[in-house]
């Protein structure tokens, strides 16, 4: 099958290639965003403080998935689960709970506080992806307390037919073999056709990742093999006024954990996740009159993920399902959500824009007490005063109802954006931030030997007060030099945060009960500071950002410590017009992360600062256009080989972190691709 | 024309895509392991002291329809209905045993006719003749059963340690196996409350099955005794709560009990509080909990039990019998039946509560051995002699010790779980009260190492025939 495609790819991709006469031309969208906006604006118009990372930043990286897109940005932490193969990603010093991730603006299903939606998306069909730290939560709902990872899809306007195909050959570590097994293969092939009024795309990619063996000998592998298929499809109607369109994305994921060969018997015992998602889109935005337009997007996404456990016989070669407790498992998930926004400008200076919000979420399976919904219904509005030429102002509300939890009934925010000069750009935020109970947190049911664990019905939302400031110059905005420099600062107060609480129940099988509760009060404050350098072909930018996060250890005996950690990043580019060839490098150093813990050390429990080391993470790549049509992508990730950080925790080593090394990468690694695009 | 053709091209396109997507995702689910039928052992003893057998006959996987097993049998030197016979019943030399759906066991029964003289050297063979649907004959479809104790030279077998559906780790048995007749015994954990000792000196154990614990309450009126006298919280073991005082010395050394030596003279013998169940760092709730005293009789017992707030309490009086390690005593039940008697079992397995960093904490899987009526028993590295190759020449190189936890828990690792399993760099070798040496290897016992946990799988052999 593998073979058949790649056979298909490369076909079409040379036949395309003969018959080539457009340029790849590089999309410069000049820093436009959608995110929290009312129609597509400028980053410097924006009231919201939005960083965006461009469709050439992550060609460039030679990115097969987004969090190695994100891996270098400020603020932006990852942890990596080896066990079951997911990755969850922290923003702000916030847990992926607090992350909201968006495609195109409708929130991504995920089964658990795991945000393993953000590598389940096809990076080549993005266009760019939008940032924006703080509460979101007037218009986006729950879940953004930290902020907002918005992945825009690419749309190809102005294009007839248009043909990408790529292939990457990537290294894991040392480990590599041709197009299939070890090291990650992407393979993907895209059309594009629009007419005059219609339009089609439909994109198919293979993502696969041979897992790394590491330290691991025979079968095991230290992070687990992952094989995806991602599919694409979208119809769009454009005519006059009105915009439209109907989109799938299908992902087939298998996450395999190969087990070690039972020398007794011959047996190995393997696990493979397999995670089917499908999410369908429609979208309408559309002028009614000119001082009237509306924006409309309904989805419904569909997840299952199922634990099939299976054992091969080594000497027969056959293999079985198992039939222990738990070993064959699914769960299910389903989200249907329709959100209505209208744009109401009575003038140049006011405008309206209502709307509406329903999300209706289903789960069952695996650890879920029953089969459950929740459904939440909002109406919200905000308003852009601009009060003088140099302020804007933008009020927002939220009003929420939610048929299972007490939601906060009204979320208020306010944004301001005041140009000091015509360079000088000053936004003060206020928001009020929640993130409703999850339907595991609802439901959650989970008892065996050393655990009662249930989810809480009486969860109330957890909230925060967010404020934020930042202060944007332009020093230069000439064609030949530009330097631009912000200073942003936050500071977030969170109430009612959920955790498990532990409380004594002999009503119990273990005495004990585990339940989600209303508990902790959090903060978090920080500041970055972000600088941008650009002469002629050559670009620059450089980061720093300095973020304190309350320990949650200390927090539960009520005090607040702020615990910090610093990050540098820099991205540095230069294009070499004459050879064609344009070379990146992109790096982040990450400060080490302390956290207060209750350890037993010699016998004796106490309180002790852990840290977890800081590192150096950079990558490094080459594009070299070979023909109009073609492009050849080299470059090195991870170049300074991390794999796994020191933990000087005296607990680590749980059932889902081995030792007290937490696992980071799977060290440096060798990527080489073939861009092809095609444009007719 | 131009545009028809357009959308003809891209439903070409679009076509192939799909047929290659949906062939990509196609997902084709492995079989589930053969359902297939043997006896448990294939050979079998029934000594003079025994009046009745269990045969068992086992499934390798339980399927959803009852399955029928039609056994016939040949027997030497005995006459079906004079010397025995069987449950259910025989008709020319056959019955019929059914395993119901969802169960992967059943047995049958041969009764000694108690007026019937035997030599010995009588034999039945059993052998398993036909099997329904879906459910397949196995490799062991025979077994011998001599009407005299045999001495086993090996087999394999899966320990019953599983209730019902409870998970692995807290399996609800504990199983008793003893190598030389073949035989396993599962109890229920919590089947029992106390054990009175039935050597020499007057001891009484608390379940270490159940995770239960003790304090002594400094009254020695029972009835005056209530949940005022006691903080439930101070009876809470396992998971960093507790002390090793609260339990009986995990070693299983009978002079290390956590209720002191029964004193001769009443006046000495305190209220005792047990929780029943425990080990997760909690206990039940202090209603739940029983008050005992402990008394001698002479040469015997006398147990006075009540739950915690009663004010009346019941009198057991327990008899040191001779037969077996201890006499076991339920507060639900009275007298119960837990271990096989004397030397009739060399290895337990199950969940017990045990140690670790000098506090008390909850083991699964661990495996005692029959220490109080002599089992020894030694671990060998397979770096120095593999478990095929290890015979008579090697048992003197070999120490044995008589420490009851010598197996414990080192012949698996549970953490992390991927590399869950049995350590397959290691095998046992014991040395059973009649010393009959066997080599003993853990074939599995988790998900992850192709076992089923709470089920874990043994094989033994035969190296040395006791004197």
């Amino acid at each position: 099958m593998k073979k058949n495609f790649l056979t298909f790819a490369v076909v079409l991709a040379t036949a395309s290639f003969v018959a080539a006469q457009d340029s790849i031309k590089t999309v410069l969208l000049d820093d436009v965003v959608v995110t929290g906006q009312y129609e597509p604006q400028s980053v410097k118009k924006s009231v919201y403080q939005v960083r965006t990372i461009t469709y050439d930043r992550i060609r460039s990286r030679g990115a097969t998935d987004i969090l190695s897109v994100l891996r270098t940005e400020l603020g932006m932490r990852f942890s990596n689960d080896l066990t079951l193969g997911t990755s969850d990603v922290s923003l702000m010093g916030m847990g992926g709970q607090n992350v909201k991730i968006l495609l195109d603006g409708v929130p991504l299903l995920d089964r658990g506080a795991t945000r393993e939606s953000i590598n389940q998306i096809d990076i080549n069909t993005i266009e760019r992806i939008e940032i924006v730290e703080g509460p979101m939560s007037v218009i986006y709902g729950t879940d953004a307390l930290a902020g907002v990872i918005n992945i825009i899809s690419k749309k190809y306007d102005d294009k007839k037919v248009t043909i990408e195909a790529r292939i990457q050959e990537e290294t894991a570590g040392k480990e590599y073999a041709l197009l299939d097994g070890r090291g990650v293969h992407n393979e993907s092939v895209g059309v594009t056709w629009r007419g005059k009024t219609w339009n089609a795309a439909g994109t198919v990619t293979r993502n696969d990742f041979g897992g790394w063996q590491g330290s691991f000998r025979r079968r095991k592998k230290e992070w687990n093999v992952k094989d995806q298929w991602l599919g694409a499809g979208s119809v769009g109607f454009d005519h006059d006024d009105l915009t439209a369109s109907y989109r799938l994305n299908y992902v087939n994921e298998a996450i395999t954990a190969a087990g070690d060969i039972n020398i007794n018997t011959n047996v190995a015992t393997d696990k493979v996740y397999r995670i089917n998602r499908y999410m369908h889109m429609a979208q309408a935005d559309g002028n009614i009159n000119e001082r009237l337009s509306f924006a409309g997007v309904a989805s419904y996404q569909d997840y299952s993920r199922r634990t099939q456990t299976t054992t091969i016989d080594m000497t027969t070669g056959e293999r079985r399902l198992t039939i222990g407790a738990g070993e064959q498992d699914e769960a299910k998930f389903s989200s249907a959500m329709v959100r209505g926004m209208f744009l109401y400008k009575p003038s140049e200076r006011f405008s309206w824009q209502p709307g509406f919000d329903i999300n209706l979420t289903n789960g069952t399976g695996e650890r879920i007490d029953g089969d459950r919904s929740i459904a939440d219904y909002a109406f919200f509005v905000t308003s852009e005063i601009k009060a003088w030429r140099s302020v804007s102002i933008r009020p927002g509300l939220r009003f929420n109802y939610n048929s299972v939890y007490d939601a906060p009934p009204a979320i208020p925010s306010l944004n301001t954006k005041l140009s000091l000069a015509r360079s000088l750009d000053l936004r003060l935020a206020y928001a009020y931030g929640f993130r409703a109970p999850a339907l595991r947190e609802l439901y959650f049911s989970f008892h065996d030997a050393s655990h009662d664990i249930d989810g809480n019905p009486a969860l109330k939302a957890e909230y925060s007060n967010s404020f934020s400031g930042s202060l944007a110059w332009q020093a230069f905005t000439t064609p030949l030099l530009r330097i631009q420099t912000t200073l942003g600062g936050f500071y977030n107060t969170f109430h009612n945060q959920i955790v498990i609480a532990t409380v004594n129940d002999p009503g119990q099988p273990t005495g004990k009960l585990s339940r989600y509760d209303n508990v902790y009060r959090s903060r978090t404050l920080g500041s970055t500071l972000e600088n941008t350098f650009a002469w002629n072909a050559f670009t620059a930018t450089l980061g720093f950002s300095y973020i304190g996060v309350a320990d949650p250890l200390k927090a539960e005996n009520g005090s607040l410590d702020i615990l910090w950690s610093p990050e540098v990043n820099t991205v540095l580019s230069h294009r070499f017009k004459r050879a064609k060839m344009s070379a990146s490098l992109f790096y982040k150093f990450t400060g080490k992360r302390s956290n207060y813990e209750l350890a037993t050390v010699d016998n004796v429990s106490a309180t002790r600062l852990a840290a977890q080391e800081s590192f150096h993470f950079a990558d490094a790549s080459l594009i070299k256009k070979i023909t109009p049509n073609l492009e050849l992508i080299g470059g090195v990730k991870n170049i300074f080989n991390i794999t796994t950080l020191q933990n000087s925790s005296a607990n680590s080593g749980g059932a889902h972190s081995t030792g007290s090394a937490v696992p980071m990468s799977y060290g440096r690694s060798y990527f080489f691709a073939l861009n092809f695009q095609f444009t007719h | 024309m131009r545009t028809i053709n357009r959308y003809a091209n891209f439903a070409w396109v679009a076509t192939i895509f799909t047929v290659l997507f949906v062939s990509g995702c196609q997902e084709n689910d492995p079989p589930l392991p053969d359902s297939i039928a043997n006896f448990e052992a294939s050979t079998l003893g029934m000594g003079d002291d025994t009046g009745e057998i269990d045969i068992n006959l086992i499934l390798t996987r339980a399927v959803g329809e009852e399955v029928t097993i039609v056994i016939t049998f040949a027997t030497d030197g005995l006459v079906y209905g004079d010397h025995f016979t069987t449950i259910p019943a025989a008709i020319d030399n056959s019955l019929q045993v059914d395993i119901p759906g969802g169960s992967n066991q059943a047995a049958f029964k041969v009764v000694r006719n108690a007026q019937a003289f035997l030599d010995g050297d009588e034999k039945i063979t059993f052998a398993i003749s036909t099997v329904t649907s879906p459910a397949t004959p196995g490799d062991v479809t025979e077994v011998q059963l001599s009407f005299s104790p045999i001495l086993s030279a090996g087999g394999e077998m899966t320990l019953n340690g599983l209730i019902g559906s409870e998970p692995g780790s807290s399996a609800g048995n504990s199983v008793f196996v003893d190598f030389s007749s073949n035989v396993q015994k599962a109890v229920a954990r919590t089947s029992w409350d106390l054990g009175f000792f039935n050597g020499e000196d007057f001891r009484v154990i608390i379940n270490n099955m159940s995770g239960a614990s003790v304090i002594a309450v400094d009254k020695t009126d029972i009835s005056d005794v209530s949940a005022a006298d006691i903080n439930p919280a101070d009876l809470a073991i396992g998971l960093g709560e507790g002390h090793l005082g609260l339990i009986d010395g995990v070693a299983g050394d009978i002079n290390d009990t956590a209720i002191p030596v029964i004193a001769a003279a009443d006046g000495d013998n305190k209220v005792y509080v047990i929780n029943r169940v425990g080990g997760t760092g909690a206990t039940s709730e202090a209603s739940a909990f029983e008050k005992i005293r402990l008394l001698r009789n002479g040469d015997h017992y006398t147990l006075q039990y009540a739950r915690l707030n009663e004010t009346t309490f019941n009198i057991l009086e327990i008899n040191k019998s001779g037969n077996g390690n201890f006499t076991y005593v339920s507060f639900d039940n009275g007298p119960v039946a837990v271990e096989p008697t004397g030397s009739k079992w060399d290895i337990q397995w199950g969940w017990s509560i045990y140690s670790t960093e000098n506090l008390p904490y909850g083991f699964s899987d661990l495996v005692f051995i029959n220490h109080l009526s002599g089992t020894t028993a030694a671990e060998v590295l397979t770096s120095t002699v593999s478990y095929e190759d290890f015979d008579v020449q090697d048992i003197s190189r070999v120490t044995f010790s008589g420490d009851r936890d010598v197996i414990g828990s080192n012949w698996r690792i549970t953490s992390p779980p991927a590399s869950a399993g049995v350590k397959t760099d290691r095998f046992y070798v014991i040395r059973d009260a009649n010393g009959n040496v066997y080599k003993l290897m853990f074939v599995n016992f988790h998900g992850n190492d192709g076992g089923v946990r709470g089920n874990p799988k043994i094989k033994y052999a035969l190296v040395q025939a006791g004197a």
